[in-house]
């Protein structure tokens, strides 16, 4: 069941695109590889860089 | 250690995600690390705002998509992309499905406003609860529910039917109610 403020919310969308669940979990399982392939990527050495000279600047004013 | 630097390495530690949040936001690689840039010098510049012990990783999303939606309107020509730039540049892809349909996933996604995008990522990927993303967009909670939604509802109708599995009849359309409803997408279905 759900409660009447989650039915609120549900209500403002369209109820005929409800998904069904292997697309859901389709959906999520791509959205996941997407996201997880750039955050396990290493920093950048130009943002490491950034930061030391952000650090430099405002610790020498 | 001083302030500056616990602030910079809590900073070093955030960039994995803002870049995550980027690609997927934006959909291009080099828009998103000057996406991410922005964020950093912003947050350096503003960082006697910030209050020690809130949600570093929240407050640096805010800055990042208002940074993205205030260059949105400037190179929204840029963003057209079927091919998907992202895909093109990974070396590898998803066990569980075909480079394929990784491919199709994200043609789908970025053909979605950005607002509905942003949505499903940050519930769905980035593991914010539909409160904490609807802070970080300045939104009703409500509104962030409805805006993942209808990013759900789009992506079905723009994903191939074979995407949509053996199980996507309607009477399983019927049942997805209550999935919706139970949340805490991280861990199960988004």
């Amino acid at each position: 069941m759900i409660n009447r403020s989650e039915q609120s919310a549900m209500d403002t969308e369209p109820r005929s695109g409800s998904l069904g669940p292997e697309l859901q979990a389709h959906i999520g399982r791509q959205l996941r590889s997407l996201y997880d392939e750039v955050l396990k990527e290493s920093v950048p050495d130009h943002l490491r860089e950034l930061l030391a000279e952000l650090e430099k600047k405002s610790s020498g004013s | 250690m001083n302030p500056e630097a616990d602030f910079k390495s809590d900073l070093l530690a955030a960039i994995p995600a803002l870049r995550a949040f980027a690609a997927s936001l934006c959909g291009r690689v080099e828009w998103a690390d000057d996406l991410v840039q922005e964020t950093l010098v912003k947050a350096w510049a503003n960082r006697n705002s910030f209050e020690p012990g809130s949600r570093m990783q929240a407050w640096l999303f805010t800055i990042l998509r208002n940074e993205y939606y205030s260059e949105y309107r400037r190179r929204r020509h840029e963003v057209a992309d079927p091919e998907g730039r992202i895909a093109a540049r990974l070396t590898t892809h998803p066990a569980q499905d075909s480079h394929v349909a990784f491919r199709e996933f994200q043609t789908a996604l970025f053909k979605l406003p950005p607002i509905h995008r942003e949505a499903l990522i940050l519930v769905g990927a980035s593991g914010f609860s539909y409160e904490q993303a609807a802070s970080i967009c300045n939104c009703a909670i409500g509104t962030m529910k409805s805006r993942v939604a209808r990013a759900r509802s789009k992506l079905g109708q723009l994903l191939p039917l074979e995407a949509h599995g053996s199980s996507g009849s309607d009477e399983a359309r019927e049942n997805v109610g209550e999935l919706v409803a139970a949340g805490g997408y991280r861990s199960g279905d988004c």
